[in-house]
Parts: C-alpha cells; sequence; structure tokens
C-alpha cells in the first residue's frame, strides 16, 4: 500500500505540475479570501476594531485562509461525478486498490503541487509584513498543522460520501455545492467565527464545516485555550468517524447501482 | 482461489443484466416536459445469458452495437452487478470484486484508456507496478518484452495526449498486462486503429496467449480480429446467445452455400453460367457462382467438363456475410 500510495502520488504530482497555465490559476485562486480580508480591512478602517479584531488580526487570519483555502478544501465529488458519467471510474474499480484510496492520492497530489508554492510565499509574506504575526510555539504550530490534516481528512470524506449519491443521482456536484455553500458560511471562510451571531458562532463549535478554516486558524492566531482546542479535536473526530461510516456505507449500496456507461 | 482440472475459466448461468434508463424526446420542450414527469424504460441488455471457457481458450463474442456484448464483458469484470444470474471467473465471483480476482484478469477496452493523459506511459505502467505489487525484477522483464511485443520503446517517455491512436492502444495494452493477468477481456482492442497496427495487436495477443496460456474472451466488430484471434464463436443480440460454438460451423449453417471462383478460357454468357449456380460477379473471363454446400463437387466437375474452364477454386462465405446474414435472420 505505501509503494502505491507513493507511486501515485508521483503520478499526481506530475499530472499537477504539468500545465504552467493552470497551475498558475489554482495559486491565484488562493487569493479568494484575501478579497474577504479586503473588505474587513476597509471596515476597521473606518470604525475601528471590529469585536476586538484589528488590522493584524484580519491579516493574519486571512493570509492562512488563502493558505488552509487550497489545504483542506475538497474538490473530489466533481472529479467522481465526471469520473462517474464518462465511465472513467471503471478504471479504478478494476484495480486491486480501493478507489477511496486512488482519489485520496490524487487530491494529495494536487495540494503537494500548490503549497510547495504557497507556504514559501506564506512565509516570505510573515517576514515581510510586520501586521502579519503567528505568536506560536512549535508545538502550537504541530497542533495548527494537526487540525488543518484533520480538516482536509474530514473535507475528503465529506466530498466522497456525497459523491457517492451520484451511484443514485449520477451528479451529486450540486447538492455538494449547497453543502459547501452552507459549510462557507459556518466554517470561518467569509467571516471569522468570533465575529458571527453568538448563536451561530455556538452551532459552528459543533458542526463539520469549522474544521476545515476555522478552527486550524484560531489556532494559528492563538485565540483558543487547551480545553477549547481539545473540544474542538474531539468535534473533528467525531464527524471523522461519522462521514467515514456515511461513505463505507454509499460506496457498499452504491457501487451496485454502477452503471459504467462510455464503453 | 485456483482452478481444479478440468474447471473452466468462466462459467456464465443465465446471466442478465437490466437497466432502468430515462428516456425523452429531442427538443426544448420534451426537456422541460421530462423535468415534471419522468419517463422511464428497462433496458434489458443481457436476457439470461450461459457460456463457459475453457483456460487457454480464445473465444470471439460477436454480435451488433448494443447486442449486450460489453454489459457482459462489464459483468464478468465485476464492474456491473448483476440483475441475476450467476457467473464466476477462475472461482471468483466477480462483483465481489476480491483483490485476488482483481490480480487475475485485465480488461482492456479499445474506445478508452487507463493512461495518465498528461504523462509519458512509463508513469502509469510505474503506479501499475506499484499496484498490482509486481517485483521489480518480473516488472523488467515483462515489460522488457511487452515493450518489444508491442514496438513501444520511442514512445516510452512521450506525454500520452501526444501519442498517436494506435501508439495509445498499445501503451494500454502494456499497462493492462503487466501483471500478466490470466484471464484478457477485450472489447474491440483493435478500435480505429490502421492495417498496421491492428495487425501488430493481433499478433501480439495470439503470442501472450501462446506464451501464457492465458484465456481471452474477446469483442470486435473486425472480422478479421475474430477469424486470426478465435475458433470458437459466441454470438449474441437482444442480451440472447443465438450460437456458440465453432466458426467453421456458424458459417456452414448459416450460409448453406460455397463460392465457386472460375477463370475461363473464352467468354460464357450469364445465362449458362446460371445453370451451374447463382452469379455472383461475372467480368471479363472471370466469374464467382454461389453454389449450394452439398452440391458444391457434383458442380465443380460439372463447370470442368462442359465448360472450357483454366482454373477454379472453392471459398467458403467471407465471414462478414455470414455474421450479417445470422442477424439479418434475428
Amino acid at each position: 500500500m505505501i509503494l502505491a500510495y507513493r507511486a501515485l502520488l508521483r503520478a499526481h504530482i506530475g499530472m499537477g505540475v504539468a500545465y504552467r497555465a493552470r497551475l498558475t490559476v489554482w495559486i491565484l485562486s488562493s487569493l479568494f479570501p484575501l478579497l474577504m480580508m479586503a473588505v474587513w480591512l476597509s471596515v476597521v478602517d473606518e470604525v475601528g476594531p471590529t469585536a476586538g479584531w484589528r488590522t493584524g488580526d484580519f491579516v493574519s487570519y486571512y493570509a492562512g485562509g488563502a493558505l488552509l483555502y487550497h489545504t483542506t478544501t475538497s474538490f473530489l465529488t466533481w472529479v467522481w461525478d465526471a469520473d462517474l458519467r464518462s465511465g472513467d471510474m471503471s478504471f479504478k474499480l478494476l484495480k486491486p486498490m480501493d478507489p477511496f484510496h486512488q482519489y485520496l492520492t490524487q487530491e494529495i497530489g494536487l495540494r503537494v503541487v500548490v503549497l510547495a508554492f504557497l507556504l514559501p510565499a506564506l512565509v516570505v509574506l510573515t517576514l515581510l509584513l510586520p501586521q502579519l504575526t503567528y505568536q506560536l510555539t512549535p508545538l502550537g504550530w504541530m497542533v495548527a498543522v494537526g487540525a488543518a490534516l484533520a480538516g482536509f481528512i474530514l473535507n475528503v470524506l465529506m466530498a466522497m460520501t456525497f459523491a457517492t449519491i451520484g451511484f443514485w443521482t449520477t451528479q451529486a456536484g450540486n447538492l455538494y455545492s449547497l453543502w459547501w455553500g452552507v459549510g462557507a458560511f459556518l466554517s470561518g471562510w467569509i467571516a471569522p467565527l468570533a465575529l458571527m451571531p453568538e448563536v451561530v458562532a455556538d452551532a459552528a463549535q459543533l458542526l463539520p464545516f469549522r474544521s476545515s478554516m476555522g478552527f486550524p486558524l484560531e489556532i494559528m492566531l492563538n485565540r483558543l485555550t487547551s480545553a477549547q482546542i481539545a473540544q474542538g479535536f474531539g468535534v473533528v473526530a467525531v464527524w471523522i468517524l461519522v462521514f467515514a461510516m456515511l461513505y463505507r456505507l454509499g460506496w457498499r449500496i452504491g457501487v451496485r447501482r454502477y452503471q459504467a456507461v462510455g464503453g | 482461489m485456483s482452478l481444479e482440472n478440468g474447471d473452466a475459466a468462466v462459467v456464465v448461468e443465465d446471466l442478465v443484466k437490466h437497466f432502468r434508463v430515462h428516456r425523452r424526446e429531442a427538443g426544448v420542450a420534451a426537456g422541460v416536459k421530462s423535468l415534471f414527469k419522468r419517463q422511464y424504460a428497462d433496458v434489458r441488455a443481457v436476457d439470461g445469458v450461459s457460456f463457459s471457457i475453457a483456460p487457454g481458450e480464445m473465444v470471439g463474442f460477436l454480435g451488433p452495437n448494443g447486442a449486450g456484448k460489453t454489459t457482459t464483458l462489464k459483468c464478468l469484470s465485476g464492474l456491473l452487478y448483476p440483475t441475476s444470474g450467476r457467473a464466476t471467473v477462475l472461482g471468483y465471483t466477480p462483483h465481489e470484486r476480491k483483490r485476488e480476482f482483481l490480480r487475475s484478469f485485465t480488461l482492456v477496452m479499445g474506445q478508452r484508456n487507463q493512461l495518465f493523459w498528461d504523462l509519458p506511459a512509463m508513469e502509469t505502467f510505474l503506479v501499475n507496478q506499484a499496484i498490482y505489487g509486481i517485483p521489480e525484477s518480473e516488472f523488467a522483464s515483462t515489460l522488457s518484452a511487452l515493450v518489444d511485443l508491442l514496438s513501444l520503446g520511442p514512445y516510452l517517455d512521450k506525454p500520452v495526449r501526444n501519442l498517436s491512436l494506435g501508439e495509445r492502444m498499445r501503451a494500454e495494452l502494456a499497462a493492462s498486462l503487466l501483471h500478466r493477468p490470466a484471464i484478457l477481456f477485450l472489447d474491440e482492442p483493435t478500435l480505429g486503429l490502421d492495417v498496421t497496427a491492428a495487425a501488430a495487436v493481433r499478433s501480439f495477443l495470439t503470442d501472450y496467449n501462446r506464451k501464457t496460456g492465458a484465456t481471452v474472451l474477446l469483442t470486435s466488430h473486425y472480422m478479421i480480429d475474430v477469424t486470426a484471434l478465435a475458433r470458437r464463436v459466441i454470438v449474441i443480440d437482444h442480451g440472447r446467445i443465438r450460437f456458440d460454438g465453432d466458426l467453421q460451423v456458424l458459417a456452414e449453417k448459416t450460409a448453406p452455400h460455397r463460392i465457386v471462383k472460375i477463370t475461363l478460357a473464352t467468354t460464357v454468357d450469364l445465362a449458362t453460367l446460371g445453370r451451374y449456380g447463382e452469379v455472383e460477379a461475372a467480368e471479363g473471363l472471370t466469374a464467382s457462382l454461389r453454389v449450394s454446400r452439398h452440391e458444391t463437387k457434383e458442380t465443380a466437375a460439372r463447370l470442368l467438363s462442359e465448360l472450357p474452364v483454366e482454373d477454379i477454386s472453392i471459398e467458403e462465405p467471407v465471414i462478414e456475410e455470414v455474421i450479417r446474414q445470422v442477424f439479418a435472420e434475428q
């Protein structure tokens, strides 16, 4: 399995760097969170700190968000959708390796390519911009990386669970878009959860979306106590378990309905 | 799981696969109507198919478009879950998709390929080596043999997207055979290839079967593929088996005539030729006559004694014609 992962990762990294223009567009898409940052900076400019958040907080939050956007977001539902409709999933099913792992390596490979450019950029920006400050200990960084990884795993499982709906509907991408839209609001992607109405912020603590953005970012900004971090990891772990089970169930029942079209 | 002596490599018993398909007429109005009222039809792609294939046998699977050939192959590959019936391949139930089963066969689809589009084919080979757990020495020797047999050398480092259809098909065959499968399901493996490339693929498949004893089930619309590779054919139409047996027997059963070709010393009029059989073609001093199978010998003797025949040959009808006739009769 390790050898298969290594070979697939190498191939998907190769695919990721095959086209320079596509890679450039991917990296530029990281700037979406920075658009939200521009909005909040103008608010701070006009009315002063918002709920205790100053310019540096927003800059640090959204710069980290630009990195996390590519670390934790999963596009597998759309990839799977296309494979179902073209019949390309057949090739994954024919191999003696669960298609889950084949899709996962595809997702990791692309992350590696984009992060290879984004991580150094963030480090350089941190050195250049005095507002950009992450006051974390090495242990704090490890916890933040762990939270981002957990968010990535949960997002992949969510995307693939939704993708299995495609076995019934042929197309699950739009449904996942709706889910992703709700998630964008409750994850801290649109605005930090601390600035949301209390009832929304409280609900977000227990929902799966915060793990992909708000939770790792709040750790990076050193805004959480140890107890809150433990609770955050607990929530992510529960959702990972829930979606892992839902995925297995969806896969087992759904794969019997696969129509292997296009050949 | 391994086969006992005498066990068939592939056993299919009363296999059924039905699909529920959304139907709608063309046009915007029909599209809007279908948003509110869906119409479905049950398609009986495979409708009670039974056959078995012995280890090492090469079998041609024939049928018109939509006959159920590919659906049967997909059921045998574990891609499709059968509606009812039973199939076993090397003792495995395909739709259970056990890892050992997936290692033991390959499905080649002529119109699609598994190769990483933007990378050289070698990258796919290395991925397959890792996924199938092929030891380095075995991989090196198999790859070397495949590269030689399929003349792949010059294409290994070119991105797949830059390969011609024929080059891609040969690379696809190599990727599909690296793990030395005991069973090959080939769905139109020469589709779209030029004459030379198709011949290379046929020659390779014959060689692979001879060297490895692999079982082959092949579908093709090109009769030359079938006649070159398989003695036995299974004819399927509307999801049902119409014939299963020797290709020659099919020809005899379906076309109860032979073609007698003659070259004459002087011209003979059509009416005279017509007394010996149905004139298929006549041009100058040559003519082709369609003669009843059991009268061939007697007719040939009459032609030689009664007409100024310089040369005579007796041929079987072209297999394309036989198959066309089989389907026309359904």
